[in-house]
């Protein structure tokens, strides 16, 4: 899951998009609106965090911007502004959460983790694909009951396989939303990523549930 | 409780009613006057005639006609009078008398004497007395008469009077208290009307609280009240437009507090949740401090500003010369005008000097002088002139601003307010210029900014008085004078 940060305060942001990745989402950031509509026009995020007062354009024109684009990815409202009708207007301009500063970050994370679900249609945190079974709150595995354990970025590729489960996700789509510009992806990253995750999830014995459409990407789906 | 309109109604009421008794009692002891003399009058007229009707024919002898007695009363008749002789030997009475007598005075030399009496019949009456001597008849052997004095009471039944006095007194007190009647209505409703306009006044400011500080008392009140409504609302203005600060303020503080104190959640959030990443730990307790240094700022700011605007004395004035206290200022500035490739110009007549309390004035330049080198863009200019004029002096700050309008100049010196609405790095507080603004309030000097021709920020500080020409300046010992005092230097971020 790929992340955008509008934010100003530098140590905000920092601290945000360091708890996203370590948390396992792909998190860009931008210091103010004219970079942040720029960053949410070139990339597709998953969610994006935004700030109201923002240097050169403020939160909500940024947001104005996005949805008269057409744009639907979720938006988080991410402020000290905390007046009824601060919270009103934001909603009311096309946001699809809003958080008052100070927040605790585990109601951050969970709100983006919802926000992130919801835009593939998701509402349960728990996801099923055969003997699969993928807890997208605590990001936990289990094969046949059987915890599995995966690195942070190996679980981020398979719950974003799950949640757009039969639909055949490209290699482009995968480093669009589990690479964000921090890392550098070379070449056959992404199938090298899902040669390991189909090891870590499928011992010899398992049915395989990640299967290759060459030349068009990957599918999971109940074997 | 004392009360103006208890006050006024029984003041009011008091007057009319004494004016009104003392009337009522003056037409009453007037009218009994009239009515007593007009008796009297009549009275008189009854003995005059009987008077002239009595002649001496003899010796103590006299003819009196009682037949012709006032009116010809008949025996029981209402009128009485009686003839003595100047000794007091009855010579005729008034068959009404019958046997009974009026009684004598012989006293009364000086004129007709007047006084009450009961009649013989028991009736209240009115009796005069005169003294006279008669004609004598002349006509025969009588000729050698003596003239003697004959003393005359006449009577009068009074009882009629007596009914008129009485129905006049009454209808007199009826009508006074009709009257009162009346003036205590007329005066009430008078002084509740009156009053009115007060009472109104009253209720509305007995209804001002916190939460209605926007209300204003109408001006079509009457022209006592007229002050009285517009100070109250010139009072309500300011009071209200210092809620309305107060709570803006409190806002701006809590807002200004939000972000830092998100900061420090958000980073020990993450510190407690991946404690095991050593570099990351490092660098979240240095952000820590950054941010509770942030917030140090900020409060030691509000403080200031609020120990500022609480009106306390300022320090001990003393001359400060203008161009050692820029250069002083100047020096941990300059590096940074030299990386930002600023145009900076010093145009400060060496010999200016200013007596001021020192460290406020030199916090106003401070501020002004690091807001400039920070706000300038790159190889913008920065200009720095000082002027003595006849007593006045001048010192402003020019610097290129290429963002700002005439709106924002407006804002310029409001707590919190910044040019894009956002945080900046944390090393500004958003109260830089308040503070600027306060301290200058504080030494008496005004601090105004406008936007020159070119683009350009101009801050500038004056004072009518307290100026004056140092000569010849004894510079202190160990304080460097800036190579720019008394000559204008254009220089590439040198200072």
């Amino acid at each position: 899951m790929r992340v955008l940060v509008v934010e100003d305060a530098p140590r905000l942001q920092y601290s945000i998009a360091q708890a996203l990745r370590k948390a396992g989402y792909a998190a860009d950031v931008a210091s103010n609106g004219s970079d942040g509509l720029w960053l949410a026009e070139t990339h597709d995020y998953d969610t994006i965090i935004l700030d109201l007062m923002l240097p050169q354009m403020d939160g909500l024109t940024v947001l104005r911007r996005l949805r008269e684009q057409g744009r639907n990815n979720p938006v988080l409202i991410l402020t000290a502004k905390d007046t009824v009708a601060d919270r009103v207007r934001g909603l009311q301009m096309g946001a699809d959460d809003y958080l008052i500063k100070p927040f605790a970050l585990e109601e951050l994370l969970a709100r983006v983790q919802a926000l992130c679900r919801r835009s593939y249609g998701h509402k349960d945190s728990r996801i099923v694909i055969g003997d699969l079974e993928i807890d997208t709150a605590a990001k936990t595995v289990r094969r046949a009951s059987q915890p599995v354990e995966l690195a942070r970025r190996e679980y981020a590729l398979l719950e974003y396989l799950a949640l757009r489960r039969g639909e055949v996700v490209s290699r482009t789509e995968i480093e669009a939303h589990l690479y964000d510009s921090e890392a550098e992806p070379f070449a056959n990253v992404v199938d090298s990523a899902i040669c390991v995750l189909r090891k870590k999830i499928c011992p010899d014995d398992a049915p395989q549930i990640i299967s290759t459409r060459r030349g068009l990407g990957y599918v999971i789906e109940s074997p | 409780m004392n009360s103006i309109r208890r006050h006024l109604t029984g003041r009011l009421l008091l007057g009319c009613l004494l004016l009104l008794g003392t009337g009522g009692a003056a037409i009453c002891l007037f009218a009994r006057a009239v009515l007593l003399n007009e008796f009297d009058g009549s009275l008189q007229t009854a003995a005059a005639a009987l008077t002239d009707l009595t002649k001496q024919t003899r010796q103590v002898e006299f003819a009196i006609p009682l037949d012709v007695a006032p009116s010809a009363p008949p025996p029981q008749t209402s009128h009485f009078f009686e003839f003595w002789l100047a000794d007091g030997r009855m010579l005729k009475r008034s068959p009404s008398l019958g046997a009974a007598d009026l009684p004598f005075r012989a006293d009364s030399h000086a004129g007709p004497q007047y006084w009450n009496l009961t009649l013989p019949n028991g009736a209240p009456g009115r009796a005069v007395a005169m003294k006279y001597v008669p004609s004598v008849e002349k006509h025969g052997k009588h000729r050698t008469l003596t003239p003697v004095e004959v003393v005359l009471v006449v009577a009068r039944d009074r009882g009629a009077l007596d009914r008129t006095i009485r129905s006049l007194i009454g209808v007199l007190a009826l009508g006074v208290v009709l009257l009162s009647a009346g003036i205590v209505g007329i005066v009430r409703l008078a002084v509740r009307r009156g009053l009115a306009p007060l009472e109104k006044v009253a209720v509305q400011t007995a209804a001002i609280d916190a939460t209605s500080l926007q209300l204003r008392f109408p001006t079509d009140v009457p022209a006592e009240l007229l002050p009285i409504v517009a100070r109250l609302n010139e009072f309500l203005a300011r009071i209200e437009e210092s809620f309305t600060r107060e709570r803006r303020f409190s806002a701006d503080v809590a807002h200004e507090l939000r972000t830092p104190i998100a900061e420090l959640r958000l980073l020990a959030d993450v510190a407690l949740k991946w404690p095991h990443d050593a570099n990351a730990t490092k660098r979240a307790f240095q952000d820590t401090l950054d941010a509770a240094r942030q917030m140090e700022l900020m409060v030691t700011g509000l403080l200031t500003l609020a120990r500022c605007e609480a009106n306390r004395e300022p320090g001990i004035s003393e001359p400060v010369i203008i161009a050692h206290l820029v250069g002083e200022i100047w020096g941990p500035l300059a590096e940074k005008a030299s990386v930002k490739k600023l145009a900076v110009t010093f145009d400060i007549p060496a010999q200016i000097q200013f007596a001021t309390e020192p460290t406020m004035f030199r916090a106003i330049l401070a501020n002004l002088l690091d807001n400039a080198v920070e706000y300038s863009p790159e190889a913008g200019d920065v200009r720095i002139e000082a002027r003595e004029d006849g007593g006045s002096f001048a010192l402003s700050i020019s610097n290129t601003a290429k963002n700002l309008s005439a709106e924002d100049i407006e804002h310029l010196f409001e707590r919190f307010w910044r040019k894009d609405s956002a945080r900046s790095d944390g090393r500004h507080s958003g109260l830089g210029l308040s503070l600027t603004r306060a301290f200058a309030e504080q030494l008496g000097v005004s601090i105004q900014a406008s936007l020159g021709d070119s683009s350009n920020l101009i801050m500038r500080i004056a004072k009518d008085t307290g100026i004056s020409r140092c000569s010849p300046i004894v510079h202190p010992p160990g304080v460097p004078i800036p190579a720019q005092a008394g000559v204008v230097s254009v220089g590439v971020g040198t200072a």
